[in-house]
């Protein structure tokens, strides 16, 4: 008989976890309904987490954004100061699935679910987020680009579950994209996903950028790919506007090419890896360019001869 | 949007509407009767294979189970082929057994219990490959192992039907052309995706026989296929039809519903059983994929000399509803040809059975013959739209079977549909629109199709109330061609409002026969009955009057559901009366009628084997769309979609609107999106996460433009609407595609793969 919990604290929930071995934490069920309706999961029982307070709330200061374990996909995409400082990730929270997917489903189970085609994850990774797992025993801070091991698998330990996922401050002039290719526009997984963070200095030159990919490994990827861009001059300021500076096409093809190297996309019914291969640096680039966009609000100068 | 056309009849809420959108409507699936079991399925999992052994004696004692039936459970196996496989499997799908038990999950349980030992055999999942003689032969009779004869001399067994035209002399026309342009086109399995899978309960009685509720587009059809699988009389099967919830061709014959009967009649107790989206996958019957094979003999001037099409229709592992009879008439085109030869083979394979999907047939040759039009075209350096103004068909033009064409508006529909487009003046110029990696492009399609087959009868009868009932067991599959047409229809001979109308839907035993909700005959073969009917009610109730009134019927009228004199209009007899003292003295106000007409001639030496000869009072149309594809990625959006449509007379604009923007948007799924993918005769999407409809996100408003030329036999002139939306629009996406990159895509769907690789390939040629 399949159990179903409803534990009113998150120590309780960890007791139920390390109590009944072979229960799951159940979020929105976006992922373990559909898996439980196709016979494809055996668990003992479901540990929900609707009834403990507070538990889906965002939190947003100058220390960054703490996203609890029901935080969903429309209330971060809902949030304009993650627009404002953390456009990847919202990004990428807007293009899960479908409206009704979004309001049930949350970025912590979309982490914990390992897809390699998890949307947010890849936005995560740029933003350098920590994933706080909660036991019996305590608490420990995982960095997410240690998180994952493979398809569908994590670090997370027998009676571990995320209390939260933190995002750092933006370090700079913040821009972010996540561009997904896939053949509709909405209800689809990736075929290849591409989040950029960059942030610039006042003077237009890159301070940090890192590049991540959905759907092109065993795991979400956080490329060395940003290494071609940072410390590069990007942009001009002229009291107001920004100068596009030359060059920056060919950086970001680098960077492309990097990020390209740095996968290993396989074929499956959605796509074959020669498509995913090709998709890659596509993707990237134009997560580049509109990462640099948002980092360089306002006007732009574009002389005569400088490639966009 | 739809064209200013002359309104039929007022716009009115139909009887079904509210409940439905209430979520009140009865669906088979709220079906539940007292004492109820639920059933499920097994199912093979192998493609081909001989069945040694089945044992289900563990099953049959598994908790809660209550019958458990196989094919010998059948009264002669034969009839149930395709029903419970006896000794041989023919696809991983293919139906084993069944389990009956007081709750779904008890009956699942116990599905794996049976035993069935398997002698695998080899199989052949490409039609091209099962055509090839020596290849393994899905049918498993002595008959259907016998080497063909005539046309399919030398080529396998596994070819079901042939069917062929041949007009003129095909060789000559070749011998004498000053241009040739050959292509091969494919077309991919795709889904019907209604809502509601299949579903039927049925309960025994040992006085009656089988009743049966079933989502159905015929009860009358699943009574015959029934009647015939349990060798019971076909009184001894009643069908009720409760509202399908969507069907699309899907749903024309029996299925589960003999099935569910065995296991009712065995348990004693009414059976439910519903397939899951799985299985709707599987047993669907979807729509053929097919290649063809299209050369065409040009002379420089744009005469179109000869037209060889050679067409192979993968049918899958049952013979099922064949589309190549209807493909082979369609695969040249509504044009003027010198000589004509078609050859259309449907052939077995190893996998899901094919069958009937809204315009079955269309989409294939449609997609074939309209994108090879404009490659002809553009061969010629003409343009695609004039190329075709020149050759299509006018009145007084004979299809490559020798049939005389009537109130044809090709033309009419294609200039209307490329003038909503903006057809360019020059079409290969770059499209407006066109910036950076992102070009745009319009295409254009036309296409023709038949209305109404098969036959109807309608029952009118005057209520007490004075309002009316249209008696009909004309399945409403949501399009209104019973629950808004027919009140219409029957208004207007009687001039009341269609709220008067009510529609008083039957079974089997209670209701006038009708063949079935396809072939888009629906307002035109049951409107064909129900105006024989009104008009024979009208009879009946102006001689009465008459009689009554002392005038002669000549000069009575109708109006506020009462007949009077018109040159007196104060002299009147209500409905109610007429009700009244009809009932009770001079014999009741009930009118019959059925739609009889005669079908067109054509020339038979023409026809071989199962191509149609001729298309009855057909529709004509063109759709034109504008894209803009995406150079890097492949994608293709779609920015517009106009569909201008010849429907002869529009009675149901509203719903007629819904049927055009439904069935383009269905071929757009067909078109861009979704195919069943077999791997080793497996189907690896059986789900809509992987099986990818278009989501309301991905498709254009359609523009609807409706044009009325009145067909030659119809009731008020209408033509058939429903199939034709889905059969043009995978060439006008691609012709449209070719316009936008040069490139031109022989295959659907048009992924953004297929269109990325292909504009690699022409890039690196
Ligand atoms: C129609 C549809 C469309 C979809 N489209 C997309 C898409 O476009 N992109 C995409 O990335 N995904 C998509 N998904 C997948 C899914 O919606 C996301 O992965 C979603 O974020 C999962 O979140 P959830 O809250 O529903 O997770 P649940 O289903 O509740 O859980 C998912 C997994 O995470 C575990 N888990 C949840 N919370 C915790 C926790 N706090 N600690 C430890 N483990 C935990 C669960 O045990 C389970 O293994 C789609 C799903 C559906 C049904």
């Amino acid at each position: 008989m399949l159990e179903y919990h409803r534990p009113a604290s998150v120590e309780e929930a960890v007791g139920v976890l390390a109590g009944r071995p072979g229960s799951v934490v159940l979020a929105g069920g976006t992922d373990l309904v559909p898996a439980y309706r196709a016979g494809r999961q055996s668990v003992r029982g479901y540990v929900s987490l609707r009834g403990i307070p507070g538990v889906g709330e965002l939190s947003v200061g100058a220390d960054g954004l703490v996203i609890r374990p029901l935080s969903t996909h429309a209330a971060v995409a809902s949030h304009p100061e993650v627009w404002a400082r953390w456009p990847a990730l919202a990004w990428a929270c807007q293009s899960v699935g479908s409206v009704q997917v979004r309001n049930l489903g949350t970025v912590v189970g979309n982490i914990c679910h390992a897809s390699p085609a998890a949307d947010t994850a890849s936005a995560l990774l740029t933003l350098g987020a920590v994933v706080e797992a909660r036991s019996l025993q305590g608490t420990r801070d995982i960095p997410i680009a240690e998180f994952f091991l493979g398809s569908g698998r994590t670090v997370l330990q027998p009676g571990e579950m995320v209390s939260a996922i933190r995002v750092p401050p933006p370090a700079g002039l913040g821009g972010g994209a996540y561009v997904k290719i896939s053949p509709r526009r909405a209800m689809d997984i990736a075929v290849v996903g591409a989040a950029v963070s960059l942030w610039l200095d006042e003077n237009g030159r890159c301070l940090d950028c890192r590049v991540a990919l959905a759907s092109v490994a065993p795991v979400p990827l956080l490329t060395g790919a940003g290494a071609a861009v940072v410390g590069q001059q990007l942009a001009l300021p002229h009291d107001g506007t920004w100068e596009l500076v030359s060059g920056v096409h060919d950086i970001f093809a680098q960077a492309a090419q990097l990020a390209t190297e740095a996968a290993s996309p396989i074929s499956d019914v959605r796509a074959s890896a020669d498509y995913r291969r090709a998709m890659i640096p596509v993707a990237v680039r134009r997560a580049l360019w509109q990462a640099l966009g948002r980092a360089t609000p306002g006007e732009w100068v574009i002389r005569e001869g400088v490639q966009a | 949007m739809a064209s200013t056309v002359e309104r039929f009849g007022p716009q009115w809420v139909r009887q079904d509407l509210i409940d439905k959108v209430q979520g009140k409507a009865l669906f088979t699936w709220d079906v539940k009767l007292p004492g109820m079991l639920h059933a499920r399925v097994l199912r093979a999992m192998v493609p081909h294979a001989l069945i040694k052994r089945i044992d289900v004696s563990k099953a049959a004692k598994a908790p809660g189970v209550e019958a458990v039936v196989t094919a010998d459970d059948l009264p002669d196996p034969v009839l149930g082929v395709g029903v419970l496989a006896s000794h041989k499997v023919r696809y991983a799908g293919d139906a084993v057994a069944a389990v009956a038990a007081r709750t779904a999950e008890q009956a699942a349980a116990a599905l794996a219990l049976i035993e069935v030992e398997y002698e695998p055999l080899p199989a052949v999942f490409d039609p091209e490959e099962a055509m090839a003689p020596g290849a393994p032969l899905v049918g498993d009779t002595a008959a259907a192992a016998a080497q063909p004869e005539g046309e399919t001399a030398g080529l396998s067994p596994n070819v079901a039907v042939f069917a062929g035209i041949e007009d003129g002399d095909i060789e000559s026309a070749f011998a004498e052309a000053d241009v040739i342009v050959e292509e091969t086109y494919r077309t991919q399995m795709v889904h019907q995706a209604y809502i509601e899978p299949r579903i039927a309960v049925a309960q025994w009685h040992p006085g009656r026989g089988y009743e049966i509720w079933t989502s159905t587009q015929s009860v009358h059809a699943v009574r015959a296929d029934v009647a015939i699988v349990l060798k019971e009389p076909q009184t001894r099967v009643i069908v009720h039809g409760p509202f399908p919830g969507g069907a699309f061709g899907g749903k024309t014959g029996s299925e589960l519903e003999p099935i569910v009967c065995l296991l009712a009649r065995k348990s004693g107790r009414p059976v439910r059983l519903a397939n899951t989206r799985e299985e709707e996958f599987l047993v669907g019957n979807p729509r053929h994929p097919s290649i063809t094979y299209i050369r065409s003999a040009l002379k420089k001037d744009g005469t179109i000399l000869g037209r060889h099409v050679r067409m192979i229709m993968d049918t899958g592992a049952y013979p099922g509803g064949s589309a190549i009879g209807v493909a082979a008439l369609l695969s040249t085109g509504p044009y003027r040809i010198g000589a004509v030869k078609v050859e259309g083979y449907s052939v077995l394979t190893n996998k899901s059975s094919c069958g009937s999907f809204r315009g079955p047939g269309g989409p294939q040759a449609d997609f074939a013959v309209e994108s090879h039009m404009d490659s002809c075209a553009r061969a010629l350096g003409m343009d695609p739209v004039a190329f075709r103004l020149k050759n299509a068909w006018v009145d007084g033009d004979r299809s490559p079977t020798g049939q005389v064409m009537q109130s044809v508006s090709v033309k009419e529909c294609l200039e209307a549909a490329a003038k909503a487009i903006g057809w360019p003046s020059d079409p290969n110029a770059a499209a407006a629109g066109s910036t950076g990696t992102r070009r745009r492009g319009v295409g254009v399609a036309v296409g023709w199709w038949f209305t109404g087959t098969g036959a109807s009868t309608v029952t009118v009868k005057l209520n007490d109330d004075g309002t009316v009932a249209v008696q009909t067991t004309g399945m409403e599959l949501g399009s209104g061609s019973v629950y808004a047409s027919l009140p219409a229809i029957v208004a207007k001979e009687l001039n009341l409002h269609p709220s008067q109308v009510v529609v008083a839907h039957g079974d089997t035993s209670t209701g006038p026969y009708d063949v079935g909700s396809w072939g888009s005959r629906i307002t035109y073969n049951l409107g064909g009955a129900a105006r024989a009917a009104a008009v024979d009610l009208a009879g009946m109730l102006k001689d009465e009057a008459a009689k009554r009134l002392g005038v002669s019927p000549d000069g009575l009228a109708f109006g506020d559901q009462s007949v009077y004199v018109q040159a007196d209009p104060q002299k009147r007899l209500g409905f109610r009366e007429l009700a009244r003292v009809m009932y009770r003295y001079s014999g009741p106000p009930v009118g019959r009628g059925s739609f009889v007409y005669p079908r067109p001639g054509y020339d038979r030496t023409r026809v071989r084997g199962d191509a149609s000869g001729a298309f009855n009072d057909p529709a004509y149309f063109a759709q034109a769309v504008e894209v803009e594809v995406d150079m890097e990625t492949g994608q293709v959006t779609l920015l517009r979609a106009v569909a201008a449509q010849d429907v002869g007379r529009a009675i149901n604009p509203q719903g007629i609107e819904g049927q055009i923007e439904g069935g383009m948007v269905q071929a757009i799924g067909q078109a861009l999106y979704e195919e069943m993918v077999w791997q080793g005769g497996k189907l690896v999407n059986p789900n809509f996460a992987d099986y990818k409809l278009p989501t309301a996100t991905d498709v254009p408003a359609v523009e609807s433009i409706i044009l009325e030329k009145p067909s030659t036999q119809g009731p008020y002139g209408v033509k058939g609407v429903g199939e034709p939306p889905t059969c043009p629009t995978l060439a006008a996406i691609a012709n449209a595609v070719y316009q936008a990159t040069g490139v031109r895509i022989y295959e659907t769907p048009l992924t953004p793969e297929r269109v990325f690789m292909a504009i690699r390939r022409q890039n690196s040629s």
